[in-house]
């Protein structure tokens, strides 16, 4: 997986390599062949980003976006980098391709193998249609 | 019965998407499809479907039509990406319902392109369709979403309220290994190994059509293919009978026979009063032995 971003502004202390942006946004581009490569590259924006690189953990909030070169868009307050899982507490709205959802929590897998809304879901699902 | 049932079928799905909600939903997009968990709750127009569990299959994708030049996106593509679901299977306490009629299963499964709704259960619980007082259970209930008919395999259905009977009706009980509801036609289509009961009687026959009026009233039950009718130690046999649900006579055809302690009678045509037991034969022929009935009540 390879990351890159940009912020309207970024402190970084070298020392526990974090960083704090303001308007931050990047993209990730998974792997080919990769769970997560079924999403295609995938844009986040956010207010706030708080980050331990070395430690492989963050925090996004304020009006966090997730956009999915395959059509899914998820908005939160809040999500959580903790690893391997990307986690909210905090009202989750999803639109994809045959679907459109809220929820209460998500927790995912970064590798794309598991995307879970939780604490109650709410949503539509696109029927096919009649031949 | 076999009537409200048929009006039970009218669960047409109606187009548009499908409101969901549940406990937690997984989205597995390499296998294309939506797992949800738990007090899971389906709703479509007046189609309402509640579960434990439920799996949601997306159709393989396919290009997108091609949009006339200068026209805009539609708010609805944008919702659902030209991904559609395909199936939906839900399970654990599968409860359906559609306006005042019900049906229950363990699994129930919605082929959106067939438009067919399944359901199945265990044998200890069978699937059953409700309407009001009225039942109607089998291993397989298939409901047709579109035209509105129903296939049962393996159907048991009680006609409660079939028979216009004052007082207390005597339920009429069927089955049969396989049943179809024709919503449109008013009718009942039993085939293979029927078995009707009705108190003591018990007829049996290989097919078997119930017709209802336009209230979903059994009017008239006719079997066909060979008929065996016996109450008591009465028998009679006949290739083909028809059941007046008014009049509550059987009337059997085709080389009836009527065997009774010894009587045998023949005829064009036998009717038999299921509540009094009042034997009519046309044309009549045969062997009485009146000294079989002594002491009877009513016998000289």
């Amino acid at each position: 997986m390879v990351a890159r971003g940009t912020a309207d502004r970024l402190d970084y202390h070298r020392a526990g390599a974090r960083l704090q942006a303001s308007r931050g946004g990047g993209v990730i581009q998974p792997e080919p062949g990769s769970r997560l490569a079924a999403f295609g590259s995938v844009r986040f924006v956010a207010d706030r980003v708080d980050g331990e690189i070395a430690n492989r953990k963050g925090v996004a909030s304020g009006a966090v976006r997730v956009d999915a070169a395959r059509g899914d868009v998820a908005r939160t307050d809040r999500i959580y980098y903790d690893g391997d899982f990307l986690r909210s507490d905090t009202r989750v709205d999803a639109v994809g391709p045959g679907y459109r959802v809220e929820s209460n929590g998500l927790l995912a897998r970064t590798d794309g193998s598991v995307i879970q809304l939780t604490d109650g879901v709410k949503g539509k699902l696109q029927m096919e249609a009649r031949p | 019965m076999t009537g409200a049932i048929v009006l039970l079928a009218a669960a047409t799905l109606p187009s548009g998407p499908l409101d969901f909600k549940a406990r937690d939903m997984r989205i597995e997009p390499q296998e294309r499809r939506v797992v949800l968990d738990g007090d899971v709750h389906l709703s479509r127009g007046d189609l309402n479907v509640t579960g434990e569990h439920a799996v949601a299959e997306y159709a393989k994708e396919q290009a997108p039509p091609r949009r006339p030049r200068g026209r805009k996106k539609e708010a609805s593509d944008t919702i659902v990406g030209g991904q559609s679901v395909e199936r939906f299977t839900v399970s654990g306490n599968v409860h359906v319902q559609s306006g005042s009629r019900t049906a229950d299963g363990e699994q129930g499964v919605m082929d959106v392109k067939a438009q067919t709704l399944v359901l199945t259960g265990t044998p200890q619980s069978p699937p059953v369709v409700r309407d009001g007082s009225e039942t109607l259970s089998g291993e397989r209930i298939l409901l047709r979403l579109d035209s509105e008919d129903v296939d049962v395999v393996r159907p048991r259905v009680v006609l409660r309220r079939s028979i216009a009977e004052e007082g207390q009706p005597t339920p009429v009980r069927v089955e049969a290994d396989h049943l179809l509801l024709l919503q449109a036609r008013r009718l009942a289509r039993f085939t293979d190994d029927v078995v009707v009961r009705r108190g003591d009687a018990v007829v049996r026959s290989p097919r078997m059509e119930a017709r209802y009026d336009g209230e979903g009233q059994l009017t008239k039950l006719e079997l066909r293919g060979g008929v065996d009718v016996r109450q008591g130690d009465r028998r009679a046999t006949g290739l083909n009978a028809d059941y007046d649900a008014k009049a509550r006579t059987l009337v059997l055809a085709g080389d009836p026979k009527l065997y009774d302690q010894g009587d045998v009678l023949t005829g064009d045509r036998i009717d038999l009063a299921l509540d009094t037991k009042e034997v009519r034969v046309e044309r009549a022929r045969g062997r009485l032995r009146p000294e079989a009935h002594k002491g009877e009540r009513g016998a000289p």
